[in-house]
């Protein structure tokens, strides 16, 4: 899952960067609204986290330009201001979820969990395809009541395509969602995760859709 | 309310007054009706006696050796229904007719007037050294003052009593007027615009409600700048809080590199000074703000002050190719402290918001009994409708914040206080792209400053 995190302080958007990293999101920062407005309309978020207090764009503004061009991504707000009638105003104008300012990391991670999970049209956090289980909040996968153990990219690609499952998922969008804008990337490194996966689960869970991209079916 | 027993009335203190002005009142009035009805009593007596002995005097013939007296069936008449009497006395004092029960003083004029034993009498001369005494009783006049002075007794004692029942009156119509003033303050409370209404006072409580309302309004001010502070710093303090949170939990999640918890702790301890900064200069300002932190009166050569203050910043100023030149000389009375921190604080900003190669100019100068000190820069600039915010707590300029310095955003809020603590003026002047000049003025000598604040 591929996230933004919009905020100014740097230290606070590295340490919530490396908390949502662990919980296994490829984050990408922007230090100030335009540069946060900017890359959220270029890349297919799967979530945007944003502070209010912005230099050049405030979090409101953005927010308010995100929703007019009809970008459905979720966003989380970080704020300070714990206002009833603020926290009301935000939600109004089109924000998904708040936390207020200071928050728990766990929280943090868990809103960001259930709010990509719900835009993709699940509320479950367990996935069931046939007989595979993807528990999304332990990272953890088990077919027939086994556990398998999956890398971390290898459980992002499962992931990613059983919350889009029954629907053709090409290479480039997978790609832009696995990783964040500053990650390296080799041509072949999908082959690769798909392979894993393909042969620790069984060779039918990911097809493979030539000149289109990859399925799980539903 | 174990005082209010103890406690003494308005009301009953009016009341009391009252009734006690009104006796006296009574009492005066009955005096002096009693003395004017006695005198215009006695002199229609006299003018009534006069003209009957008068005219008996002429009834008195002389027949050969006898006075003959032919006394008027009238006179008798009125004398009797009068409890009068009369008395012819012949020169020897020996009395010829009448009941009249003394002659004329020997030696005394005619005619005359004379009270002899609760009677009046008028004497008149007759012929052949004869005397005519006629007398009347001055006891219906005594009585009738007497009725008039109780009935005036009696109602000014009535009127005194009526007074008390309107001291309760007054008390009613105080308390009225009071009670809108008295509902006004227990209806305030923060965040309550509740005012004493003018319109509904009486007039006696226009000032006190005006002075009220007034005061009112300053509490509420005071209280909503207590408010705004209280909420910026919660706002400014959360921020580092949230970083020390989220970076510690990261750190703790799971066994971390060396390298990883070395920044995690150079983290933490940025924001702990941060929020150190924070706290103290907070402090600073609600010390100033609150006047508890009065400036010292010293002999300050604000050059020396400028000096250090700019050498202090060298480092800063290199870092950043800033050149600092300070000109110019000025010495006054204040707090050195106090003035250290505005000098610090206004190059600080100076040499921040600058660009690389600029310069940083410190101007002092002296006149009159004026100090002046200027700090200019060829810096970033604020928007010149914005140049006013400078000193308004934690406001930023958006480049402020793009630096992300890590100023607490108090430094020229602190500024104003000391500027203000010593009686001076400051102002900022700005144009985009072409740098900022904070121009300060302040009283060479605070004390003289303070009695030209007070227009003494």
């Amino acid at each position: 899952m591929r996230v933004l995190i919009v905020e100014d302080e740097e230290d606070l958007a590295s340490a919530v960067k490396r908390l949502l990293a662990d919980a296994g999101f490829s984050a990408d920062v922007a230090y100030d609204g335009e540069e946060g407005l900017y890359l959220a309309l270029e890349t297919p978020y799967d979530l945007v986290v944003l502070d209010l207090m912005l230099p050049r764009l405030q979090g409101e503004r953005l927010l308010g330009e995100l929703r007019a061009r009809d970008q459905h991504v979720p966003v989380l707000i970080l704020t300070a201001r714990d206002a009833v009638t603020d926290r009301v105003r935000l939600l109004d104008s089109g924000a998904d979820d708040y936390l207020i300012k200071p928050f728990e990391g766990a929280e943090l991670v868990s809103r960001c969990r259930a709010l990509v999970r719900r835009a993709s049209g699940q509320s479950a956090p367990v996935l069931v395809i046939g007989e595979m289980e993807i528990d999304m909040p332990r990272r953890r996968v088990r077919r027939a009541g086994v556990d398998i153990a999956l890398t971390p990219r290898e459980f992002h690609v499962l992931e990613y395509l059983a919350l889009h499952r029954g629907r053709v998922v090409s290479r480039s969008e997978l790609l832009d969602h696995l990783y964040g804008e500053a990650e390296e990337t080799m041509s072949n490194v999908l082959e690769v995760f798909v392979a894993g996966l393909r042969r620790k689960l069984g060779a039918d869970v990911v097809q493979t859709r030539r000149g289109h991209g990859y399925i799980v079916e539903a | 309310m174990a005082t209010s027993s103890r406690r003494r009335s308005l009301v009953q203190r009016l009341s009391i007054r009252a009734a006690l002005w009104t006796a006296l009142l009574g009492l005066t009035l009955g005096t002096v009706a009693s003395w004017q009805y006695w005198r215009v009593s006695l002199r229609a007596i006299d003018a009534r006696l006069a003209d009957e002995a008068r005219t008996l005097a002429t009834r008195i013939t002389v027949r050969e050796d006898t006075l003959d007296i032919d006394v008027p069936g009238e006179l008798v008449g009125a004398l009797e229904i009068d409890q009068g009497y009369y008395g012819v006395f012949e020169e020897g004092g020996q009395r010829l007719d009448g009941t009249a029960p003394s002659g004329p003083d020997p030696g005394a004029g005619l005619p005359a007037r004379r009270v002899r034993q609760g009677y009046r009498e008028a004497l008149a001369a007759g012929p052949r050294g004869a005397t005519v005494v006629v007398g009347r009783s001055l006891a219906p006049i005594y009585g009738d003052i007497r009725r008039l002075a109780t009935s005036l007794l009696v109602a000014s004692l009535v009127v005194a009593v009526f007074a008390l029942p309107m001291a309760l009156w007054l008390r009613q119509q105080l308390a009225r007027s009071i009670g809108q003033i008295d509902e006004t303050a227990r209806l305030l409370a923060p965040g309550q615009p509740a005012r004493i209404d003018a319109a509904r006072v009486d007039a006696e409580f226009v000032g006190v409600a005006a002075a009220l309302n007034e005061a009112f309004d300053r509490l509420e001010r005071a209280l909503a700048r207590e408010q705004q502070l209280t909420s910026d710093a919660s706002h400014e303090l959360r921020t580092p809080v949230s970083t020390l949170v989220a970076e510690t939990q990261w750190a703790l999640g799971r066994p971390r590199e060396p390298d990883e918890y070395r920044h995690s702790l150079e983290v933490c301890a940025r924001q702990a000074r941060r929020m150190k900064d924070l706290a103290e200069s907070l402090l600073t300002l609600a010390r100033l703000e609150s006047g508890t932190l009065a400036p010292a009166h010293e002999t300050i050569d604000l050059r020396e002050l400028a000096d250090e203050a700019a050498a202090e910043l060298q480092p800063l100023a290199r870092a950043r190719r800033v050149t600092i030149h300070v000109d110019g000389a000025a010495a006054l009375r204040g707090d050195p402290v106090q003035l250290r921190t505005l000098l610090s604080n206004l190059l600080s900003n100076a040499v921040r918001y600058n660009w690389p190669d600029g310069h940083v100019h410190v101007r002092l100068s002296q006149g009159g009994d004026m100090v002046g000190m200027e700090v200019s820069n060829t810096g970033t600039g604020l928007d010149p409708a914005e140049a006013h915010r400078v000193f308004d707590r934690f406001w930023r300029a958006d480049a402020a914040r793009a630096t992300r310095d890590g100023g607490t955003g108090l430094g020229l809020a602190i500024s104003r206080a000391i500027v203000d603590a010593h009686h001076g003026t400051i102002a900022c002047r700005s144009a985009f792209h072409q740098g900022t000049t904070f121009s300060v003025e302040l009283p060479a000598n605070v004390n003289a400053g303070l009695a030209q604040d007070h227009g003494l």
